[in-house]
């Protein structure tokens, strides 16, 4: 099997590699078509979106995670309001990375349950990578990456923006606050430095059921509030820039953020719900136990020298991510007497540094080279126990070649060699007979060390065709890291009440993958027709087992297994805009999964689901602009699950939105945004929520209203 | 160009029906363990009342499509990690004292019908939670049953 999709592949290449020699040598075009929402590009290895930054702030979802849904082949596997993180064809977690200012993310982004710490205000440009990013961004970028960078630069000296935002439903209530200043400093050097302040809360989650169904029992939901589910997010995020015309050094930027965000945890999360503890306490924006606080906060440091004619690119990060579960003490046996009620404690210290050149070479083939270096240190504390402190480094070198010529088809070559080595600290946990210490331990950790070396290689190709068709395909090898989890886990993860087992026997995933684009541009639409597949021959997936656990409050076991996966799928996309104030796009998107030893599918994959907008405006004058907005969304039946996952029946639902802004001169603007979610009040689950398993509904019908002015 | 990329589509669809044609390794077992009849003192019901210091006996009637593998029944305090716990008439009963019980029977066939008697401490006053849980030889769990035992002293 692994043989025949390998030699099909590598068939293709050479397929591919002979074609260019019959391409009639043209001017060509640059392979970009600007949507409403998003220009797609299908540049050099992988194919993206870039966000409009109207889009974010015109279909606000809660989180950024959340927001993005609305984008074809994009969707977010959540858990209530507060905690959600980005989901790619499928892909997500340990398979979806988040560069900020060229340094990846790194947090407590193992768990399902834990969400992207991020600011959804702070963000300049976005641009969404849909299949492998690897060669730049590492095998974290399997799946995809977001890929954030800075508010661009004022026009004026200085620019500002004033945010607020509210919510009828978890009475969700916020605002932000940004400022950034130009200064003109002697001998041309300019720069400039700015800060974003952000907070928002959130009461208790509300769904629109009076109960739910958990543990084969059903316990009511009083006014279909989850009691202790309220957030609280503070984000801070500072930089400075300084840009040179002259010397080595041409560019610096120095950026720090912190955010910061509390969440409470639906008890029906943590031990056996029951009428009491799912009645809440009456208090709907407090937090009692169970919670989660989490603290992320990074400093980053870009640096560009020019050398000759080139230039070198140089990325520092230093990020620090403390994660506390606290909860009652609740595990018998590994609690002594006056325990605190911090169950888990998890510290991340971050340290990367990334060095890039790019050279020009004859005929205009552009070369990139990179060195990537990352240490990682990981310390673990609490009552409870799921993943032991460890220390990991990865060193990497990746050089890419693309045929920059203006001709109508375009190629490129990369190449990814990675080192990583990791310690796995061992963990031994006391075991207590009421209250007292025993001379018995539980062994929850071995120690052990890893080192390994992987590749990674992909060769694409663009053509620009007659009559505005536009075909990208890219082919390749890629590998990912294993996660800390998916070696070493073993504990209870609440809410699922099954205990996750690591295997210290895993090796690094690696896989084959193929993306292709089609495009085809009209005056006034467009249209494109993705597809991929992807074979992986030792995928890193959970998968139940048939014992049951050890541990006194565990359930099944679930441990990490590789195997052989099928991955593929696609997406259509119809943009249509007849008129200067209409427009209209539909997308489809759909996957298939397919472990190929017992034909079962994969957990948490998204349904086939279309998604309909509309958008009409309306121009007055310099001054005034009004839109108006419905948005679409039809989720079909999941059905195709993994072992002992539910099936998910689909959905309708409908949201609209209402925009008016008034524009002054010089860049000033005052806008207004009433959006309305789940119009139709629908009932629905949602089949990437970690609230499905406990049959509890999305949200009904909500308002959202936001304020911004700029100036 | 053209004949090269009609080429790269035959083989892509190749590709796809290679892989989708090829039929799994093994026939799937998907069906879950059902859990038939939980029995405490030979009384099925929601709720149980007991005695600190007793024992009592939990039966539990299961079957499955292929191969049992494990059972397992656990008791804990339901006062776990979100305040006390109120059932109607036992209002304000707080839970005092510590006890947990755990115990996995393995089994084999397609019923089974294991029983075990567990003891309760004289020390222990509250409402603990009864959990039944189920794993058959695929990995497929049956739905976990939950009862109320509350000990009186």
């Amino acid at each position: 099997m692994k043989a025949t999709f390998i030699l099909l592949l590598f068939w293709m290449c050479i397929e591919v590699t002979w074609s260019q020699d019959s391409i009639p040598r043209q001017e060509g075009r640059v392979l970009e078509i600007k949507g409403h929402w998003f220009t797609f590009q299908a540049q050099d290895f992988f194919s993206s979106m870039k966000v409009d930054p109207g889009m974010l702030s015109q279909q606000r979802g809660g989180q950024l995670s959340n927001t993005l849904t609305f984008l074809p082949g994009v969707s977010a596997l959540s858990t209530g309001v507060g905690i959600a993180k980005p989901v790619i064809r499928g892909f997500s977690g340990a398979r979806v990375a988040v560069i900020d200012m060229g340094i990846r993310q790194e947090g407590q982004q193992w768990g399902n349950d834990h969400g992207l710490e991020w600011d959804q205000f702070s963000i300049g440009n976005l641009t969404i990578v849909k299949g492998a990013a690897s060669m730049e961004f590492g095998g974290d970028a399997l799946g995809g990456a977001l890929v954030i960078e800075h508010e661009p630069w004022p026009e004026n000296k200085s620019s500002s923006q004033i945010l607020a935002v509210v919510s009828n439903n978890n009475r969700q209530r916020g605002w932000s606050v940004f400022h950034q200043q130009v200064l003109k400093l002697s001998n041309g050097v300019s720069a400039r430095w700015g800060a974003r302040i952000t907070r928002l809360s959130t009461d208790d989650y509300r769904v629109p059921v009076d109960s739910f169904t958990y543990l084969n029992r059903t316990l009511p939901l009083k006014n279909g509030v989850l009691s202790n589910t309220a957030t609280q997010e503070n984000h801070i995020t500072a930089f400075s820039e300084w840009r040179f015309p002259n010397g080595g050094l041409r560019s610096l930027r120095l950026t720090y953020r912190l955010n910061d965000t509390q969440s409470g945890l639906f008890p029906g999360f943590v031990g056996v719900p029951t009428m009491q503890s799912v009645a809440g306490d009456g208090d709907k924006s407090n937090f009692s136990l169970p919670r989660v606080n989490n603290l992320h906060q990074k400093l980053l440091l870009a640096m560009q020298f020019k050398a000759g004619g080139d230039f070198i690119r140089m990325n520092v990060g230093f990020q620090r991510s403390n994660r506390v579960e606290l909860s009652r003490p609740h595990q018998p046996g590994f609690v002594p007497f006056n325990a605190d009620s911090l169950s888990l404690g998890l510290t991340l210290n971050t340290t990367q540094w990334n060095l890039g050149k790019d050279w020009i070479l004859p005929n205009a083939w552009r070369l990139k080279t990179g060195l990537q270096f990352q240490l990682k240190q990981n310390e673990v504390r609490g009552n409870e126990f799921l993943i032991p402190g460890f220390n990991q480094h990865q060193q990497a070198f990746f050089a890419t070649i693309v045929d920059q010529t203006k001709f109508q088809f375009h190629q490129f070559l990369g190449f990814r060699v990675e080192q990583g080595g990791i310690v796995i600290k061992g963990y031994q946990q006391p075991w207590y007979d009421v209250d007292q210490p025993t001379d018995s331990v539980l062994v929850r950790a071995l120690p052990f060390a890893k080192r390994s070396m992987g590749w990674a290689a992909q060769y694409g190709w663009t053509w620009n065709g007659p009559k505005d068709w536009q075909v990208h395909s890219v082919l390749g090898k890629v590998y990912r890291i294993p996660q800390i989890n998916e070696w070493a886990i073993n504990g209870i993860h609440h809410g699922s009440h099954r205990h996750e087992k690591g295997n210290a026997e895993l090796k690094w995933e690696s896989g084959y993958q193929w993306d292709a684009n089609v495009m085809k541009e009209w005056e006034n639409g467009h249209a494109q027709l993705t597809g991929f597949v992807a074979y992986y021959d030792n995928f890193i997936f959970l998968a139940p087992q048939s014992y049951f656990s050890d541990l006194p409050d565990g359930g099944q076991v679930y441990a990490y297994l590789q195997r052989e996966v099928l991955w593929t799928g696609g997406e259509l996309f119809l943009d249509w805009h007849p008129l200067n104030w209409w427009n209209a796009d539909i997308s489809l998107e759909a996957l298939y999964t397919r472990e190929i030893q017992t034909g079962l599918g994969l957990p948490f994959v998204p349904p086939i689901v279309m998604k309909f907008n509309q958008r009409w405006s309306w121009i007055k004058g310099n001054h005034h602009e009004w839109a108006f907005l419905i948005n679409m969304r039809n989720a079909f039946d999941q059905n195709r699950v993994s072992r002992n996952e539910r099936a998910t029946p689909g959905y309708f639902v409908i949201n609209a939105n209402l925009q008016y802004s008034y524009k002054w001169f010089n860049q000033r603007s005052i806008s207004f945004v009433l959006q309305c979610n789940n119009v139709n009040n629908s009932v629905y689950y949602n089949h990437l929520s970690l609230y499905r398993p406990m049959n509890l509904a999305e949200q009904g019908r909500w308002i959202q209203g936001t304020m911004a002015l700029n100036f | 160009m053209k004949v090269n990329m009609k080429m790269q589509w035959v083989v892509m669809g190749m590709m796809v029906l290679t892989i989708f044609s090829c039929k799994p390794e093994e026939v799937q077992d998907v069906e879950r363990p059902v859990i038939n009849s939980v029995m405490v003192n030979s009384v099925q019901q929601e709720t149980h009342e007991l005695t600190a210091g007793n024992s009592f006996v939990v039966q539990v009637g299961l079957t499955d499509n292929e191969d049992l593998s494990q059972l397992k029944i656990n008791v804990h305090s339901a006062d776990d990690g979100h305040g006390h716990v109120d059932l109607p008439g036992y209002e304000g009963l707080e839970n005092v004292g510590l006890w947990s019980y755990s115990r996995v029977f393995d089994l084999s066939g397609t019923a089974s019908s294991p029983t075990s008697t567990i003891a309760i401490p004289d020390t222990i006053t509250g409402i603990w939670h009864l959990e039944i849980m189920a794993i058959d030889k695929a990995g497929n769990e049956s739905d976990e049953k939950v009862y109320n035992l509350v000990v009186l002293p």
